[in-house]
Order: C-alpha cells, then structure tokens, then sequence
C-alpha cells in the first residue's frame, strides 16, 4: 500500500513538473513572439521616423539656405528699387506735460 | 496508466527534438548555404552609414528673437559605390546610373576595371532621391551608402569667426576659429560600426551612452545674422571702395562683452575652403593681430586723466603744435599750433599735443597703470582660439618718447578685441568686461550650459565714463565732419582714428603712405547698447578715417537702431 502511495505521488510530481515545464516553454514562446514583433515594430517606426526627420531636416536646410540668399538681397538699395522712400524728418510724440497735470 | 504516460512524454520529447532539428536545418540554410544571398537582399533594404560617418555638433546663430539659424550643421547625402569583384556589367550600370545621376565615365570605368577591389567610390554627395532611384534599378554590386559632413549654409557669413573643420594628419577636426575651440564640444567620436542597421544602432546606443562621457553638444553664438550680415555688407562695400588691404571690425555689447558681429573681410567660403590661396584669410584678425590703433587711443587717455580728476573737459593747455621729447618731435596731424584749447577740443580736433598734456597731468606710472587696467597687453580671454597680446613692451623704458606716442596710439600695438573692449568702460560706467561669442551649450544629454557676462575689474569711475561720454557724443554732434552726421534724437558717441602702418619684413618705422583708420562709437550715448569698432588697413586714396568710415559706422549704427528699435534719448 505505501509503495503503491510513493509511486502515485512521484508520478504526481513528475506530472506537474512536466506540466510547469510545458507552461514555461509556452509562455517563453509567447513572450519571444511578443518581444520580437514589438521590436520589428519598433525598428519599422524608426527608421520611418528617421526617413521623416531626414526629408523634413533637409527641408529645413533648404528653407535656412534661402533665409541666407535673401538675408544678402534685402537692404536699403533693394527697398529703395522697390519705391521706398526715406521720410524726410523724424517726428516722434513727445508728451510734455502729464495729462494728470492739465 | 504509467505506460500512458509515459508514452505522451516520449511523443513529446520527439516534438521538441523534432522542432529543434527543423529550426536548426533552417537556421544552416539561412546562415550558411543561403548566407550571400540574405546579404545581398538586406544591403538593398537599408542604406549603410560609410565607414567613419562623420557626425559633429551643430553651431548656432541666435536671432534677436531667439531663434536660432544654423551656421555649421550636417548636411546628408549618399555615396555610389561599385564592388568591381561581383560588378558584372559596368556598361549597363554606368547607362543605368548616368540616366539618374551624373558621374564621370572615366572614373566609373577606371574603378570597374579594378577587380580584385571590393569597394569604389564612383559618385559621393548625392540627395535622397538620386539614391532612391539607384536603389531601384537593383543593380548587383552597385551600392549606396549614407555620407555626412560639414555644411555652413550661409556660405562665407562671419567664417573667419566660424573657422571651418578639415583634415589633421588622417583626422577630421577644427581647424581654425570656433570649430577648433569648441573641437571638444563639437566633436564627436567614430563610431567603428560601420555597417549598421537599427538593431545594432540600438546597441550602439546603449553602449555610447553607458561608455562615452565626451560632453557631446551645440553652441549657440552670440552673433545676430542680420546684423553680422550687414556689417559685412557695410565693411566689404568700403573695403571696395578705397582699395584697401582689409577691413573688419567688432560689433559688441559694451555692458556685458557680448559679440553681436565680428568680421573682416576680404573672407572665404568654409564649404570650399580648399580653393582658398591666401592662408591668411583663415586667421582671425579681430584677435589675432596686432595694429597702433591711432587717436581712437586718445579717449582713452583723456579718461584716464579725468578718472584720476587731473583735468576736466574745460580744462585747457596751450598748443603749439608740437612736443619734443627725446629729441624726437611729435606734432598734430597738421603740424598747426592753435593757442590756448580745452580737454574737449583735443578730441573734437584729435590734436596729438593735447593727449601728451593729458599723459603728463596723469603721469608715465599712473598712465601705465591704467593701460594695464584698460586690458592691454593681456588676453581678453575671448572663446576664440590663438588670441594673441597686445605688445606694450615698449612702455617698460619708462621713456618719455614710449608715453607720448602712447596717449595718442602709435607706439603701442593692441588687438581690435583689446581695444573694443577697453573702449567699452567708456561706454558701460568703466567697466572691463570678458568678451564671448558663444552664449549656450546645448548639452545633448539635457543639461545646457549658459555663459554669463564676466566683469574682469573696474577701470574707471562711473562719472568719469559719463563725462567722457558726453564729451564723444560732442565729437559727433559738433566736430566729425562738421556735424553732418548728428542725429537729432539719438546721442552718438564716437572717435576717429589714423594712424601710420609698421613697415612690415622686419624693416622699423613706418610707411609714409601707408595708414590704417580706425573707428568707434557707441549709441545711445549716455546708455550705450552697441559700440561698433572699425579698422580699415591700408586704403588707397583716402588720408583720413573721417572720411572713409564715418558713413560706414553711421550706417551700421542706424541699421543697429532701428533693427534693435532702440527709443530715441533726446
């Protein structure tokens, strides 16, 4: 009877260890294919991140470029081909006495 | 039940050893037999940086607005490169290729021919979609990898400032200017990866950021581009107009040392500096070189005299025309006597015996002291590299003939930074302030690192600077060109300067037809905002600089004025 008991209980223990084997390849598996695809996902949105912050960088070069270029072009001569015309005399307001005073 | 059991771990254990054989046949496949052809395909899904990317921080030009423009950036592009050992059509990849970009035929064919070479570099600096379109085409041993490098895209704006980044021995570095004294902030260390896709640019990462503690960053400049870009419109227009060798100058903020412009020009073009014959061009010098300033000086003088209440502005002497000391005569720019005039005519007429008298009133020990305190002869400690001193030497004689020339600026030779600077403690209440052109670090770690205005000492009374003050903003008012250009709401003041140039090649004294002019001013005049220095080295056809760069500062100050919209103060 007790042989009968220790047998029982050892194939009870293999078993569960059997089982928790089982359960931790299937859960490492899932867990790879989770970790993987999270990954590829994550490297997919880099490097169309990266491709974004290229284009949109040399876009901004570009536009930086054009600010020097126009930097050069715009002065006095240019505004004045343009029909600026300088004013005469400077005016500025002037408040002489405080208009609590009056 | 046992035998059950038993049997369903057998059948599993066949499963995983079944399984395991599979992904190991597999694995073999992929990585051995197939292993070429994985790699062929995975070079045409990404684009490979080049061995030795180079990468650098950026600098920075800072809007009055705060916003900041590039001045040094990376600019990206792409190499075309051939494996000349698997290239087996040359002639359709170059029909191929040339319909997409355009590269030199001979060179493609040269480098096709070299088949024992697994790496030619046939085309380099090309845009993303010359690189797309290549990519395409899938031609077999045609490859396209990232490239980046050094890219100032406002061409020669402020470059002597800039400086740019070239070879040192097999080393790309800064070589002159703010590229070389900032190298390690700027620079970055090679990655020796070479290939890489994101899996290992991830790991890359990681290990730069647990391994490198190089303070990788930005600068942010000091220098407003509008006006950096005027000023050099401004000087480069009276450098044309009298012919002369060179002309620069220092736009600075008096109460903080802040550079808002520095340039001299002629300049050159940092993106091909190669085609730069004149080496000398790479050289800053505002900070680099050495010239007798001329009467600019006198201020100087005057104020040193007025600091220590040995004269006032109505004191007076009697002029007449000349001083002799050590046997050697020393006379007006004229050679005219004019009797009894005061401490304000001798600058409004910039009369050479005038600032002696203000010397000897002072004294040659006190004089010297404040030539010290004014920051001659010592490096301002400006970030920009190879400062050299201004060369005072002579002043240890103690000999009568070294402190006349002294008080009116020949004799002496300063750097324009020296001389802007001490010409600042006029303008600032008398202090002496440290220069700097970079105002922010911009850490790429987070933690920025803003530069602070540095007062180094003292130099002069806060009345003696407003005296002084009122008396340059006569000189304007009354005196520089008869008074043409006083403007009516603003105080200007400001001082000219003309002195006789060294002979160079070593030979002493000075050429007779040879000058150099200078300038300064500072508006508003009793709250100055800006002092702009000029210096013009050897003009043709003008003797004074009253003539040649009194329009060039009052352009540049109403340019500054008005671009700053800075209020009218009278």
């Amino acid at each position: 009877m007790t042989k009968v008991l220790a047998g029982k209980i050892e194939n009870q223990g293999a078993k569960k260890l059997f089982g928790i084997v089982i359960f931790v390849i299937i859960m490492a598996g899932c867990f790879y294919l989770y970790f993987l695809g999270a990954t590829i996902k994550g490297i997919i949105n880099s490097s169309d991140n990266t491709k974004r912050l290229q284009t949109v960088s040399s876009e901004y070069q570009q536009l930086e470029e054009n600010y020097y270029t126009l930097l050069g072009r715009f002065n006095l001569e240019y505004a004045h081909s343009l029909g600026f015309v300088d004013q005469p005399k400077n005016e500025f307001a002037v408040r002489e006495i405080a208009v609590a005073q009056r | 039940m046992k035998d059950n059991f038993s049997l369903r771990i057998k059948i599993a254990y066949i499963f995983i050893f079944v399984f395991g054989a599979v992904i190991a046949t597999r694995l073999f496949f992929v990585q051995v037999v197939h292993s070429n052809d994985y790699k062929e395909l995975a070079s045409r899904q990404y684009v490979a940086p080049s061995a030795g990317y180079f990468d650098r921080g950026a600098i920075f030009f800072k809007k009055k607005d705060g916003q900041l423009i590039s001045a040094a950036t990376i600019k990206k592009g792409f190499i075309l490169a051939i494996n000349p050992k698997i290239l087996n059509d040359a002639e359709l990849a170059f029909t191929k290729i040339s319909a997409v970009t355009q590269i030199d035929k001979d060179m493609f064919f040269k480098s096709a021919a070299k088949k024992s070479d697994t790496y030619e570099e046939v085309g380099r600096r090309l845009s993303n979609e010359e690189a797309d379109k290549i990519k395409l085409l899938k031609l077999k041993g045609v490859d396209i990898y990232s490239e980046g490098w050094r890219f100032y895209p406002a061409g020669s704006l402020a470059s002597r400032v800039l400086g740019f980044v070239g070879f040192n021995g097999d080393k790309l570095e800064g070589r002159y200017g703010l590229e070389k004294y900032y190298e390690n902030i700027l620079g970055r260390k090679e990655d020796n990866g070479g290939s890489a896709n994101s899996f290992a640019e991830i790991i890359m990462d990681i290990k730069k950021t647990v391994s490198d503690n190089t303070p990788n960053g930005d600068i942010v400049l000091t220098i407003e581009p509008e006006a950096q870009s005027f000023f050099e419109e401004s000087l480069r227009g009276v450098l044309d107009k009298y012919n002369a060798e060179m002309a620069g100058g220092i736009i600075i903020e008096p109460k903080t040392g802040k550079i808002l412009a520095m340039a001299s020009v002629p300049n050159f073009d940092p993106n091909a500096y190669g085609g730069t014959k004149d080496l000398s061009l790479f050289m800053n010098p505002s900070t680099q070189n050495v010239y007798e300033m001329g009467s600019i000086m006198k201020p100087l003088t005057l104020a040193a005299a007025l600091d220590q209440n040995k004269i006032t502005p109505e004191t007076t002497y009697s002029d007449k025309g000349f001083v002799v000391f050590n046997n050697k005569r020393i006379e007006n720019f004229d050679g005219k006597a004019r009797g009894t005039v005061s401490m304000q005519e001798v600058l409004n007429q910039s009369l050479n015996t005038g600032a002696v008298f203000a010397m000897q009133q002072l004294g040659k020990e006190k004089f010297l002291e404040y030539i010290k305190n004014y920051g001659f002869g010592e490096k301002t400690g400006i970030d920009l590299p190879d400062e050299v001193q201004g060369l005072i030497s002579n002043l240890n004689s103690m000999r009568d003939i070294e402190f006349a020339t002294a008080s009116f600026g020949q004799g002496i030779a300063v750097t324009p930074i020296e001389m802007a600077l001490a010409l600042s403690a006029l303008a600032n209440g008398g202090a002496l302030m440290k220069p700097y052109v970079v105002e922010r670090i911009k850490s790429q770690e987070g933690l920025d690192k803003n530069i602070e205005p540095v007062q180094k000492r003292q130099v002069l009374k806060k009345e003696t600077s407003e005296t002084i003050s009122r008396m340059l903003v006569n000189v304007t008012d009354k005196a520089l060109m008869g008074g043409v250009y006083k403007m009516d709401h603003y105080t200007i003041a400001a001082k000219t300067g003309t002195a006789q140039s060294i002979k160079s090649g070593g030979d002493k004294g000075y050429n007779e037809e040879e000058y150099i002019h200078t300038f300064f001013g500072y508006a508003p005049g009793f709250d100055a905002r800006f002092l702009t220095l000029l210096y013009l080295v050897k003009p043709q056809g003008v003797k004074y600089a009253s003539h040649s760069l009194s329009e060039p500062f009052m352009n540049i100050t109403k340019f500054l004025l008005n671009y700053y919209q800075v209020p009218p103060d009278r």
